[in-house]
């Protein structure tokens, strides 16, 4: 960056925020909260400003009452539209590594259908073809639909010993689903305190073997799932999927946000049913909202690797068991999932070398 | 039940909902009802982004704009959806007694989470939490009266649908689906969940049966199908409507005019028009019933039957 280059507006903000935080202090007569380092820092996004505070350093009890003195001081200061006062992020993941798995990647959305699971599969699949040994865990445990989308029928087994059970191999995929341990048609009933122990047995209890990649696909939503993912594996990253429909982006972000929040990078925006082309005439019509994931993006400076269009061929693809990258293998949609295993994969070794510093 | 396993198995997984929830019978005492409102209907569906909250608005200003008043109760509180397709703001009002008053738009009273935070705002959900949020939605907003009160529930069979199966008196659910396999199967998982616990499933809607190009009119099919129609036949549940997919419904939804609303003339209004009909039908069936049932004329009719028949 030149000395002469545009300053960006929202570190200018920033410094604003802080300087007005400074007349702030805890005790009477005490130093202010910014120089205790009681406030963690100060981020500002596009009007939104986030303040972030240490609790090492605060009582638990003192926050929420410091928090409703911070919130109308920031929102008086010009162009601040949003005031989010919270403690800073701190990741609940329990252990460092998973044994023998070296990076663990969750596939998320906030809503429903937008196509995580199609992502998984085929993402699976293509990285498996590119020579990495490649895990795919289904966590959607209310509406597991990777079996489905594979073709697998049947039930998973117990290695030879008992103790664990033996994933599943598929297109070169190790898979694990709870869709596996259920008979169809019937509903799995898991109230959020099973969850937790469920859950971790899924990286814990199954056979998975060295694998260089593992992906999670995560049902929708911010629930205890996602909570019990993060705590049993150390997640490298997530990919976020979302539709371009305003409704779908706002579940986005709260996911983004829940993720921001116990430290897990985001690796990356991925929008699907990017519309759909009409087979008589030709006219793309935006059957789930136009560019939202594109805006989304830019606006909260994260990277957009692919913006898929609405295919048919996936969708009956999906049904009919076959991964896109093995039945329809020429398709664009098919050479997008390639990209975007190269994209990851090449993430990952840069990240690994330590070239590619963040 | 644990799976059907030989021996031990190193998940245990449960696939029933007895246990989990109490299935009442059917001389139990009702379920305390919810304050002014008369009837409860759940717009369920296994999987997500089949078009619930799409369905359940245009199904809400549909029935309103045949006179019956109508609320929506948005229980996804993972993704909720009714407020930004609605159209209502952030801030709810409260009155004298501190209660918040459900927004009222396009004829329908709403309550969202997605009212009282913005979007920013992650709120993780856990499950002891779930249930104490949700039954705040029900019993401590104050609902005006109401002829139907829609609840829009978020995907699955997980902790919001076994609290509300278990608190609330719930008069039946329709189950949304799309024509594809993978949807179909979770369809299936929700309408054995509740058969399993006595709810009347009103009927299947079969949403983006296909998409109706804005340009030339032609309607493809966006999904194989994958007989929506057999699984009614074998779950014996009515097959209730086929709602194309509506590149303006989207939009507008974006924008918060439900579709019914802003073209009511439209192919699709038409069909979400037939589809309160239906529902409003099937509510009127099973409110009659169910008085029936709570008679003391019936009761006692019942009872002289079994003995003179035990006599006989």
């Amino acid at each position: 960056m030149s000395v002469n280059a545009v300053v960006d507006p929202n570190m200018l903000l920033e410094a604003r925020v802080l300087k007005c935080l400074q007349r702030i202090t805890t005790e009477p007569g005490g130093a202010d909260v910014v120089s205790t380092e009681q406030v963690f820092t100060v981020v500002a996004t596009s009007g939104v400003v986030r303040v972030f505070l240490d609790p090492q350093y605060i009582p638990m009890d003192a926050m929420e009452e410091l928090a409703a003195t911070m919130t109308p001081l920031v929102k008086s200061i010009p162009g601040v539209d949003r005031v989010i006062v919270k403690p800073r992020p701190q990741s609940v993941q329990l252990q460092n590594k998973l044994p023998g798995i070296t990076h663990v990647v969750a596939i998320h959305s906030g809503k429903g259908g937008v196509g995580k699971s199609t992502v998984a599969v085929n993402l699976a699949v293509a990285l498996a073809q590119q020579g990495l040994r490649t895990g795919l865990l289904d966590a959607d445990i209310y509406g597991p639909s990777c079996p489905t989308m594979l073709g697998i029928q049947g039930r998973v087994e117990s290695t030879a010993d008992g103790r664990q059970i033996r994933p599943q191999q598929h297109h070169g995929v190790k898979i694990m689903s709870l869709g596996l341990l259920l008979p169809p048609g019937e509903a799995l009933v898991w109230r959020g305190s099973l969850v937790e122990q469920g859950l971790s047995q899924l990286f814990a209890d199954v056979d998975w073997g060295e694998l260089d990649m593992l992906l999670v696909d995560l049902p929708p939503g911010t629930s205890d799932v996602h909570l019990a993912v993060a705590r049993h594996a150390p997640l490298d990253g997530v990919l976020v999927v979302t539709a371009p429909g305003q409704v779908a982006v706002d579940d986005v972000r709260r996911g983004l946000e829940m993720y921001a929040d116990i430290k897990v990078p985001c690796l990356g925006l991925i929008e699907n049913m990017a519309g759909f082309r009409c087979r008589q005439c030709g006219a793309v019509g935006h059957v789930f909202g136009n560019n939202g994931g594109q805006d989304l993006a830019q606006e909260i400076g994260i990277s957009l690797l692919a913006r898929m269009p609405f295919d048919p061929v996936i969708a009956a693809q999906s049904d009919a068991g076959v991964p896109l990258l093995i039945g329809n293998p020429q398709s664009s949609s098919a050479a997008q999932f390639v990209q975007l295993a190269q994209h990851l994969n090449a993430h990952f070794k840069t990240v690994q070398t330590g070239a590619f510093v963040q | 039940m644990t799976t059907g396993h030989d021996g031990e198995f190193p998940i245990p997984v449960r696939t029933d909902t007895y246990g989990c929830v109490e299935s009442q019978p059917w001389d139990a005492t009702p379920l305390q009802p919810v304050p002014g409102v008369d009837d409860i209907v759940l717009v369920a569906s296994g999987k997500g982004g089949v078009g619930k909250s799409t369905v359940t608005v245009n199904l809400a200003c549909a029935l309103a704009a045949q006179g019956l008043r109508i609320g929506v109760l948005d229980a996804d509180l993972y993704g909720p959806s009714i407020a930004r397709m609605l159209g209502t703001g952030e801030g709810l009002e409260h009155d004298q007694e501190g209660r918040t008053i459900p927004s009222y738009a396009h004829g329908v009273h709403s309550v969202s989470v997605a009212n009282l935070m913005p979007p920013e705002a992650a709120l993780v959900w856990k499950g002891p939490l779930v249930a104490q949020a949700l039954l705040q939605m029900f019993r401590e907003v104050a609902w005006p009266s109401l002829d139907v009160l829609l609840v829009d529930l978020p995907p699955g069979t997980g902790d919001v649908q076994l609290t509300i199966l278990e608190q609330i008196p719930v008069t039946g659910a329709v189950i949304v689906s799309t024509p594809q396999r993978l949807a179909l199967l979770d369809a299936e998982r929700g309408i054995a969940m509740f058969h399993g616990l006595d709810i009347p499933v009103f009927g299947l809607i079969e949403n983006m049966r296909g998409y109706c190009c804005p340009c030339c009119g032609e309607e493809q099919p966006l999904f194989p199908k994958q007989g929506l129609e057999a699984l009614c036949k074998r779950r014996h549940v009515p097959y209730l409507a086929g709602i194309p997919l509506d590149p303006a419904a989207q939009q507008l939804a974006d924008q918060g005019t439900p579709l019914v609303r802003a073209l009511p003339e439209a192919k699709t209004s038409q069909i979400f028009n037939h589809l309160a009909t239906q529902v409003n039908q099937a509510v009127d069936l099973e409110r009659r019933a169910q008085l029936m049932r709570s008679q003391q004329q019936t009761q006692t009719g019942h009872e002289q039957f079994w003995e003179d028949l035990l006599d006989s």
